[in-house]
């Protein structure tokens, strides 16, 4: 079983009344909210919080890329994967960015991604996410009629810039390129495994099963409202007479460690009730752009990523009913292993991302629930599809390859 | 009048066929829809069949017309309806074109001015000016993605729900494949670059606004005539919003009736 840090980057400072007094925490949130000095301090918060994650054992950090967002401070996780590609060693760097279809010409993702793989070392999980329509196509304009036609054009460009050793000509709908010839070219051949994160398209689960990608679904409304896309997900992969693997198969969920139950709840649940307040404030208008689901997702019922029940799904509700519904895994090192362990079997997943950086948790609170979920919880559920082979991780180089990046030391005198 | 059957004709060896009303005598007018398609014979079409013999195509992509896959701009628009008004066999047509169907519309004057006797172009869409602005249809929650389409949104409920007789569910679908058509030719900002064409319009044009249309607001009715570079007669159509035709039929029919008839 392997595990991942993750961490959206919200901002902790929207106002109590963000919910009364604001139309959406995305697209159109109001940027004078944003302070650059505070974010300076929450961004090099953040960036400590995956690297002593990093420190601790966990398998994978990771990013992801939003646009106008105020809970999703990674518009370009490129970037946030470059720093942690020199700060960190040994674990993955998951980038679940880039989204894309929005870049033109994707070449520029197949360029970004092989330099962070050959940086890293061979380190890097390359994201393909669709993204969300309030990325996609309102905040970045892209068309939500063509978005998916663009999206298939882009992969299969960036594959083959990958894989093709000779120039080429790309002659497509949406790119037109005389000369694709990426340099620099990725260490892990034929290219960094490729997650496909997924909000519940069905479309993306046959996808993924064809092309031997990761499924990761990525929700805020917890594992048991998982359960439908991640069962989809298993049952498209049996049906196209694939092989179950586990690890062809990876899940977010916000969790919480504290000493006990009580100061769980006493002391950090008031971070989840941020997040699900003020940070899941999505105006509806713009979670479902005409086209951005294709009409088999819609007819099959199923709730696009926030638009859904997971908008606002736990606002309003105790801390025990979060619990109880999935929403949170939290509590002391037993009540979470006991959870986490009912969650991988019954969703059958062999990565997860843990979402331990909740709303505005300060950061000395999520370092103990990290180190606690590193020390106490995670060694309990290691063994877990032991019998199964991770082909989804980056094979990176070995060590006595690695580069060791300098130090970042004092002012050099002479 | 009864409402006429829904026809088909395919343009192309292989192509969607097209699905269309036709009734009426007179001369022929070709009614191209708004952004969020027909429903189904609708009484401003039934009126103007009393003087016109009314042809009423849903748009690739729209309703029960598929090949939206095949249309990429507005030239190709132009192109289909040039290859439909043949199929038809119609040499030229009073044009009215509503929403989206006013560019289409005034594209095709534009580019094949002899298919164009006559020219209303409803609420446009087409032309957008920051001054001007409007809402975004496409922004819209889910369910009630039309309700801002209307003057008064709650006249969606009789108006596109039928009081209730149409499935929810179908609706919906319905609604979402419309706009996305739409959006596919009007997204993120609905500025098709029809301006430029404006001057090349010879047929006889009528603006009409709308006076409680929230996404083409009537301050583009001017903007539309100055873009003309000609003088067009410029006429508001009162408690209507962007589907006027709905919300006013009998007045929407009779504006572009009139104008039709000279």
């Amino acid at each position: 079983m392997k595990f991942h840090w993750f961490n959206l980057m919200p901002y902790p400072y929207l106002p109590e009344d963000f919910r009364e007094k604001h139309h959406s925490v995305w697209v159109d949130v109001d940027s004078r909210l944003y302070d650059p000095i505070k974010g300076h301090a929450i961004y090099n918060d953040y960036l400590d919080l995956l690297e002593f994650a990093a420190e601790l054992g966990f398998d994978g950090v990771g990013v992801n890329e939003h646009h106008a967002n105020a809970y999703g401070l990674m518009p370009s996780p490129a970037i946030m994967a470059a720093t942690l590609a020199r700060r960190t060693r040994n674990v993955s760097i998951v980038l679940l960015g880039q989204s894309i279809a929005l870049y033109n010409p994707p070449t520029r993702v197949a360029e970004e991604m092989a330099m962070l793989d050959v940086i890293s070392g061979g380190r890097l999980i390359a994201g393909f996410p669709v993204g969300t329509s309030m990325d996609t196509n309102y905040a970045f304009g892209s068309n939500p009629a063509t978005l998916r036609e663009r999206y298939q054009e882009n992969h299969d460009l960036i594959l083959r810039a990958w894989a093709d050793p000779d120039v080429f000509t790309w002659n497509g709908k949406f790119n037109k390129l005389r000369y694709v010839n990426v340099w620099p070219r990725p260490i892990q051949k034929p290219h960094p495994p490729i997650w496909i994160p997924g909000g519940g398209s069905v479309e993306t689960w046959d996808f993924c099963a064809e092309n031997q990608y990761n499924y990761s679904y990525l929700s805020f409304s917890g594992y048991k409202r998982g359960q439908q896309l991640m069962d989809g997900f298993h049952e498209r992969v049996e049906a196209l007479g694939k092989p179950f693997n586990p690890y062809q198969a990876s899940f977010a969920q916000q969790i919480i460690v504290a000493d006990s139950d009580s100061e769980a709840e006493d002391s950090y649940f008031q971070h989840a009730q941020y997040f699900f307040e003020r940070c899941l404030h999505v105006y509806p208008g713009f979670a479902d752009a005409p086209g951005y689901r294709t009409e088999a997702t819609i007819r099959a019922g199923l709730k696009s990523q926030v638009g859904g029940v997971s908008s606002g799904g736990a606002v309003g509700k105790s801390y025990a009913q979060c619990v109880d519904e999935g929403f949170l895994i939290s509590g002391d090192p037993d009540q979470v292993t006991e959870q986490m362990e009912h969650l991988i079997k019954t969703l059958r997943i062999g990565h997860i991302f843990t979402l331990m950086h909740i709303g505005d948790m300060p950061r000395d609170k999520c370092e103990k629930s990290t180190r606690l979920f590193a020390e106490r919880v995670m060694p309990r559920l290691r063994h877990l599809w032991a019998d199964y082979e991770d082909q989804w991780s980056p094979k990176p180089l070995p060590q006595n390859q690695m580069a060791d990046p300098r130090p970042i030391r004092g002012r050099v005198t002479a | 009048m009864r409402a006429p059957e829904l026809q088909a004709v395919t343009l192309h060896p292989g192509g969607a066929p097209v699905r269309y009303y036709r009734a009426g005598k007179g001369e022929p007018l070709l009614y191209l829809h708004h952004i969020a398609g027909m429903q189904g014979w609708e009484p401003a079409m039934d009126e103007l069949a009393g003087r016109y013999d009314v042809i009423a195509p849903y748009h690739p992509g729209w309703g029960p017309t598929e090949g939206l896959d095949a249309l990429d701009s507005g030239l190709d628009l132009v192109l289909h309806y040039a290859d439909f008004l043949d199929a038809v066999g119609v040499e030229s047509a009073h044009v009215l074109g509503h929403s989206i169907g006013a560019w289409i519309g005034a594209e095709l004057a534009a580019i094949m001015p002899d298919r164009v006797r006559s020219l209303v172009l409803a609420t446009p869409i087409g032309i957008w000016t920051e001054a001007a602005g409007g809402e975004d249809p496409f922004a819209q929650p889910p369910m009630s993605a039309t309700a801002v389409l209307l003057a008064e949104p709650s006249r969606r409920h009789a108006l596109i729900l039928k009081d209730g007789q149409a499935d929810m569910l179908e609706n919906y679908v319905q609604e979402m494949k419309d706009l996305k058509a739409a959006a596919k030719f009007l997204w993120p900002v609905p500025d098709t670059g029809v301006i430029k064409h404006l001057p090349r319009i010879k047929a006889p044009t009528l603006v009409v606004t709308a006076a409680r249309d929230k996404v083409i607001p009537p301050a583009y009715g001017p903007i539309w005539e100055e873009a003309m570079k000609r003088p067009v007669k410029v006429k508001s159509i009162e408690d209507a919003g962007h589907l006027a035709n709905l919300e006013q039929p009998e007045r929407f029919a009779a504006v572009a009736g009139a104008f039709f008839a000279g």
